[in-house]
């Protein structure tokens, strides 16, 4: 059955060993993608990236903004090959990590666009609130495919990610 | 949405609903405005703004108060023609007395995509303590939301 304007989780994936990504798969019928997404910790640094459709080409901008202490910085990326969530530094090892983003595509021939939402993690004792949104431009498809990727490193056991979308 | 409209409502809300989520993707017309929202189609001064705005590593800031919307896509972020922008939106009012509190994040490309894109954070106080939240209305300044504009309302009981 399909639920036309409601949220429908699609897929939780909670690892079981080390791996290199979470992927999700799904029909076009969703526009509204919405991710939740923990990373265990272990003893490495990663980053973390999201890429739609397995497209690694040079189609995604993004912008950021962090907050670390008193310090308050932006940064802007263009042609990338994926949105590095991890923008204002890499996810340092033995600290956990939160995001919740949202991904939204209403027809084909239109950027995709990203929100992500929350995001913050400890360093040592300290806390880091980043928040970044992203266009992908690759414009001819709509989304079935959606990558969490540690560009270094594996996720540890026991790191998630559920996708919950929105069909049209 | 299947045909252009200046607006999205939602209307007759039940009261039981407290805390909501609206998520949208908005296709502009040629019309380069704002977009903004009201609740309970109240369009008086009662609307407080603080923005957050990051462009490129130019960061900025803005308090407006006494507005008749909160802001969405508002000032130096319109959405400008042709071009989309995608939202969240966070509202909580729990009880009559209190404010509406919302927290707002927004995605656009400025200037039809010949300048990079930009992101813009606000948090809105809606200062009428009178009711609860019974209707939400999404606004365009002026034009239309074009078709395949999206928006999303969740909500949960109290």
């Amino acid at each position: 059955m399909s639920l036309i304007g409601v949220p429908e989780h699609i897929a939780t994936t909670v690892l079981s060993g080390t791996a290199g990504s979470i992927r999700f798969d799904f029909p076009a019928s969703y526009r509204i993608l919405m991710c939740d997404v923990y990373i265990a910790n272990d003893a490495n640094d990663k980053d973390v990236t999201v890429t739609l459709n397995n497209d690694t080409g040079s189609n995604y901008d993004y912008q950021d903004v962090s907050v670390d202490a008193g310090s308050v910085s932006g940064a802007r990326v263009t042609g990338a090959a994926g949105w590095l969530i991890t923008t204002h530094e890499d996810f340092d090892a033995s600290q956990d990590y939160y995001a919740a983003f949202c991904v939204a595509k209403s027809t084909s021939g239109i950027d995709a666009q990203l929100v992500h939402q929350i995001s913050y993690r400890g360093v040592g004792d300290e806390i880091v609130y980043e928040s970044l949104i992203g266009q992908w431009s690759n414009t001819a498809n709509l989304i079935t495919r959606l990558d969490i990727t540690a560009s270094s490193n594996n996720f540890a056991a026991a790191s998630a990610a559920s996708l919950w979308g929105v069909r049209l | 949405m299947t045909a252009a409209a200046a607006s999205v409502s939602f209307p007759t809300i039940p009261a039981a609903y407290r805390m909501f989520r609206v998520t949208g993707q908005i296709l502009n017309d040629s019309n380069v405005n704002t977009v903004t929202f009201q609740l309970n189609g109240d369009s008086g001064s009662n609307y407080d703004n603080q923005r957050l705005q990051v462009n490129a590593t130019t960061v900025d800031a803005a308090r407006t108060t006494g507005q008749t919307s909160g802001f969405i896509f508002n000032g130096g972020n319109n959405i400008d023609d042709s071009e989309s922008g995608s939202f969240q939106i966070h509202l909580v009012k729990q009880q009559t007395t209190d404010e509406a509190i919302a927290v707002v994040t927004t995605a656009y490309m400025d200037n039809q995509g010949t300048s990079a894109i930009r992101k813009t954070d606000y948090n809105v106080i809606w200062k009428n303590t009178d009711a609860l939240i019974s209707q939400i209305n999404i606004i365009k300044g002026s034009g239309n939301f074009a078709v395949n504009t999206m928006i999303l309302l969740e909500g949960n009981r109290a």
